[in-house]
């Protein structure tokens, strides 16, 4: 028990790095970029024209303003040590802390992951375990192309061709917007589509895999039913690669989103990174960065633990 | 339902060899377009008088909101893609892979930096740390190619690290030692061929996803600027006209599907005859 | 001066995680020219490390090894790359002996190409030709990769590899233990032959007794990384 603490431990250390050491690198490729930042925050977000020549006392003015009179390092540390105080500094163009604006936008994104994870388990699992019972008819042949396609075909586009279809073609369903179930549905179908796609192949092999080995054998020795044996006993072995793929496409997901929520106008963290990055709002990047960071870390490390949890051969340690 | 190994494992043989053969089979309608793409119209000619036109025997996949033709814009998109796609994973790899044979033959303090360095890699979305670098950077073809080889290098460095661990330790490396052999000659004459494998698959599955991901950065505005044809930017461009010219964004995303599912079969395929025993699902 | 390798107090401690390894610990003795001392000792005390440390493939943690009067711990990589000409090592597993990706034929050649001992393909040829006669392998042998060849066969290229070198005194890490009773024997006389004809010092590592007292001029034990006793 002590090792799993122990493990814990060590990975939520190694989590705090992974993130401090993201931001520092947000941090020094946004300040050692081309351009002066004051410049540009005049430019992109005060004037708003690329074309805009800033006179010296505007640009001091702003780098008061914004405390960018220090060196980079300097300012990294300072934005460092209030973060640690929950602090993410104010964006350049709202003016509004950045911890509060990605609280406000946490939901929508967690929406859209929670349903779209949901939805792609919903169709991996059917298929991954058809695919396996019937394996090596068109059944399964289907099944692998379906996965085949599926993490051939980009989700952008594939958003843009369900938008064709449903919204502009049929008409039953909005083109994009946030605010009901019917503005749910194609950005879910999107992510989860393609999530599915590595899900069913992992469950037809997982399946297989497990079907071949001894207990299964004997059972079927036994005269077991093919189906309780296919479900009860099979399946639950068969599901735990798979989960520890769903849990890491979560956190891929989070970049999938970015995308996704693009193209649909969903207003969650990954259109504010989006949005941030065009206009260059570097305290809002960092912040969106550095969250996405900490989440995907957290979600690896719960994976890896129900993982550790659910097979009691993985021992703990490196 | 049989588990009939055998039958089980000839049927997949004939599947993917079967899937080869049809993933090689666009790579080769892939490669022909670009050789013959001279011969199509200008892909930066406009014509305002014949825009958004849709799909006809003049102009095969309609005109752009420019009166461009969007068939002559694929096909030479294709070789903006398609090369730079190659040139992303040729320079990852190299990168990748001399930094995993070093790290994994050096070990020490060298080994610990990459290793640290590969996980914090490895623990964040690479499009959100491609987003960062080419919002840095300013957007534009090449700085997407640069910040796709500043994440791409760390796959192959952290397989081939591992397999020259196992390496260095077999006896014909300490012969090989024994006879006078120096490090540089060890390395690329006995290390690098034993653990090459798996990273010419990876390379394979790779360009399908470098494909992916400069499209991806097109699409958001970051990649290729206009007028340069490239497919993700000319998604971004007819999104806009969803509405009014589909053909604009349907062909475009097409032909991205095609590259990515060619080499992605073909990625299977090579797995299937390099080492047989792995198996590795997609890029990832 | 009668002796090629001399050892002094030799040691190498291997730190693990939490203990402390005392592979070899203080060993000393002496090998002369164109005699066989035969190294015995039970699995894990330190055999195999000893005779890496006397070719350097390990780095002692104290104590000295001379070759022909030269201290070989206090040379650098370089010099030590040029001394390697006149000490080889025949190691334990023939069968992970010789570069899998590699044909016979240039694992073979390897050692002449990196010491620069040959101009030209015709004489390097000559000279393969010449070393497969002296281990008895024939020609079709050559454009073979390892996983074709018989383990006896192996040992034989192995052989021919460490001899094309010309070396004084030869590692030879239980050469025959992977080996069939048959081969054994076929390989044990090739190397006695070799090394009258070619007036070789060898260190023979075994575990077998009687094969020590067939081959050896004088006999080391070896016990929990000590020499116990020397006949
Ligand atoms: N690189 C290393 N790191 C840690 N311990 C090592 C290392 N190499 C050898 N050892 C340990 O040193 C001891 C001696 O090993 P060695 O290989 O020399 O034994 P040996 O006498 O050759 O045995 P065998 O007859 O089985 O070949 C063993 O306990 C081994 O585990
Ligand atoms: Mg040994």
């Amino acid at each position: 028990m002590s090792n799993t603490i122990e493990y814990v431990l060590k990975r939520l250390l190694m989590a705090i790095l992974v993130v401090i050491a993201t931001s520092a690198l947000t941090f020094y490729l946004l300040s050692a970029s081309p351009g002066d930042t004051a410049e540009i925050i005049i430019k992109k977000v005060l004037v708003g024209e690329e074309e805009y020549n800033p006179t010296k006392s505007e640009i001091q003015t702003v780098k008061d303003v914004f405390g960018l009179n220090d060196p980079a390092i300097i300012c990294y540390l300072k934005w460092l040590w209030k973060a640690v105080h929950g602090d993410f500094g104010n964006s350049y163009v709202s003016g509004l802390p950045v911890f509060n604006e990605i609280l406000v936008r946490l939901p929508a994104t967690a929406l859209l992951a929670i349903s779209s994870t949901i939805l792609s388990i919903m169709i991996a699992i059917p298929l991954g375990v058809l695919s396996a019972a019937k394996q090596n008819t068109v059944v399964d042949y289907a099944c692998l192309a379906y996965s085949a396609f599926f993490i051939a075909i980009p989700n952008f586009w594939f958003a843009l061709i369900l938008i064709l279809i449903f919204s502009l073609y049929l008409g039953i369903l909005p083109v994009a917007g946030f605010g009901s179930f019917a503005h749910l549905i194609l950005p879910s179908i999107t992510l989860a589509t393609s999530m599915s796609a590595i899900t069913t192949r992992l469950t037809r092999s997982s399946l297989l895999e497990v079907l071949s080995q001894d207990f299964i054998v004997t059972a079927r020795a036994k005269g077991l039913n093919e189906n309780i044996i296919l479900y009860k006993h099979a399946l639950r072995n068969a599901l735990i690669p798979v989960i520890t793929i769903v849990g890491i496409q979560m956190g891929h997901l989070l970049s999938g989103t970015v995308i996704v929520e693009t193209v649909f106008g969903w207003p969650g963290i990954g259109k504010l990174l989006a949005d941030s990055i065009e206009v260059r709002d570097i305290p809002m990047i960092q912040g969106c960065v550095v969250f996405i960071a900490a989440m995907f870390s957290i979600v690896n490390l719960l994976v890896d633990l129900s993982y550790r949890f659910l097979d009691p051969r993985v021992k703990y340690g490196d | 339902m049989g588990i009939d190994a055998n039958i089980s494992f000839n049927f997949m043989r004939r599947y993917l060899k079967n899937n080869t053969i049809f993933g090689l089979a666009i790579l080769l309608f892939l490669i022909a377009t670009v050789i013959l793409s001279p011969l199509t119209a200008d892909p930066t000619k406009i014509d305002l008088q014949n825009n958004l036109q849709p799909p006809s025997l003049k102009h095969m996949f309609g005109t752009d909101n420019l009166g461009r033709d969007v068939f002559a814009r694929i096909v030479h998109a294709a070789k903006v893609d398609l090369t730079i796609s190659l040139v992303i994973v040729g320079l990852s790899a190299v990168i990748g892979i001399a930094i995993g044979l070093i790290s994994g033959y050096y070990g020490g303090i060298i080994d610990k930096i990459t290793v640290c360095l590969i996980d914090i890699f490895l623990a964040l979305p690479e499009l959100i740390l491609a987003l960062v670098i080419v919002g840095a950077l300013g957007p534009g073809l090449l700085n997407s190619a640069l910040a796709l080889v500043a994440l791409g290098w760390v796959r192959y460095a952290r397989i081939v690290r591992g397999s020259v661990m196992s390496v260095k330790e077999r006896q014909f490396i300490e012969v090989s030692k024994a006879v006078g052999i120096d490090d540089f000659n060890l390395i690329v004459k006995h290390i690098l061929p034993n653990v090459v494998t798996p990273a010419i698959t990876l390379a394979m599955l790779h360009l399908g996803h470098a494909v992916l991901s400069l499209a991806s950065l097109g699409f958001l505005g970051l990649g290729a600027q206009p007028p340069t044809p490239e497919w993700g930017t000319m998604l971004n461009e007819g999104r806009v006209y969803l509405r009014e010219a589909w053909w604009m964004s349907v062909f475009p995303g097409l032909a991205i599907m095609l590259t990515v599912l060619s080499f992605t079969l073909l990625g299977d395929g090579l797995r299937d005859v390099l080492d047989p025993k792995s198996r590795r699902l997609v890029y990832g | 001066m009668d002796e090629t390798v001399i050892v002094d107090n030799l040691r190498v401690h291997f730190l693990l995680e939490d203990t402390i390894v005392k592979a070899v610990d203080g060993v000393s003795f002496h090998v002369n020219k164109n005699e066989t001392l035969a190294l015995i000792g039970e699995s894990g005390s330190g055999k195999s490390t000893l005779g890496k440390l006397l070719l350097m493939l390990i780095k002692p943690t104290s104590g000295e090894v001379y070759f022909n009067g030269l201290n070989l711990t206090k040379m650098r990589d370089r010099e030590l790359r040029k001394i390697r000409q006149e000490m080889q090592l025949i190691p334990q597993h023939p069968e992970d002996a010789l570069d899998p990706k590699w044909k016979i034929y240039d694992s073979m050649v390897e050692p002449l190409r990196i010491h620069k001992l040959v101009n030209g393909k015709s004489e390097e040829k000559e000279l393969v030709y010449e070393l497969l006669e002296m281990v008895g392998l024939q020609e079709e042998h050559l454009n073979r990769y390892p996983h074709e060849l018989s383990g006896g066969e192996l040992q034989r290229v192995v052989i021919a590899r460490a001899i094309s070198l010309n070396p004084k005194f030869i590692v030879c890490d239980e050469p025959t233990s992977m080996l069939d009773v048959s081969v054994q024997a076929s390989i044990i006389n090739l190397l006695l032959d070799l090394q009258k004809k070619l007036g070789l010092a060898y260190l023979f590592i075994t575990h077998d007794l009687e094969i020590a007292n067939v081959v050896a001029d004088r006999i080391a034990v070896m016990h929990h990384g000590k020499i116990h006793k020397i006949s």
